[in-house]
């Protein structure tokens, strides 16, 4: 059973990088986007909020995929269990 | 068929609403007899502490409420082993019996269980 983990506070990236599963996703937006700009090494499916990252000028930084809402609540209606941090 | 859920409290005891709310919700899940787990993480270890003195901020006795988890059918308590080493506390600083678990067995428990709630 994968999950889909939301991730909105840019302290909270450490913190659930030991504690998910290597199957499982990762979704960033509001601050939590920031850890765009550094290399992540995350080995799981990356996804970011594209308004979020524009919005803080992160663009050329995007090592994520950049999803929209609409695309956004796909992502979650197509995951198992969705965990919002 | 009732949903198992992984409820991960991550707030100090005294600092905002969170840490009440997850205990309300750990209690309403334990009285609808939904399988609960309860995992303690970063911040929301100081909840566990003996010797609060809830009374000097005026505020209701959580520690006391969360001793009674148990006897709300509220039986799986954990807390993250690298939340209490990086706070420097150990599990006698604890006035709940709950197991220590490291980041494996955390990526576990999330895994095992059909609903996470993180507050």
């Amino acid at each position: 059973m994968t999950s889909l983990h939301i991730i909105n506070h840019l302290a909270d990236v450490k913190t659930c990088q030991a504690l998910i599963a290597d199957t499982d996703a990762v979704l960033l937006c509001g601050d939590a986007v920031y850890a765009l700009r550094q290399p992540l090494g995350l080995t799981h499916r990356l996804y970011a909020l594209a308004e979020d990252v524009q919005a803080r000028g992160l663009e050329s930084f995007n090592q994520a995929k950049s999803v929209d809402y609409p695309e956004f609540v796909a992502l979650c209606a197509s995951y198992t269990k969705v965990v919002a941090w | 068929m009732s949903v198992s859920v992984l409820l991960i409290s991550r707030s100090s005891p005294w600092s905002g609403l969170a840490a009440r709310e997850a205990l309300d919700i750990a209690l309403s899940g334990g009285a609808f007899d939904l399988p609960m787990s309860m995992l303690w993480l970063d911040e929301g270890v100081w909840q566990l502490v003996g010797e609060q003195q809830p009374q000097q901020l005026e505020q209701k006795n959580l520690p006391a409420q969360l001793s009674a988890l148990p006897m709300f059918g509220i039986e799986k308590l954990y807390v993250a082993q690298h939340s209490l080493e990086q706070r420097g506390l150990t599990e006698a600083d604890l006035m709940l019996e709950v197991s220590v678990v490291d980041a494996g067995q955390i990526a576990q428990l999330i895994e095992q269980h059909q609903q996470v709630l993180s507050l």
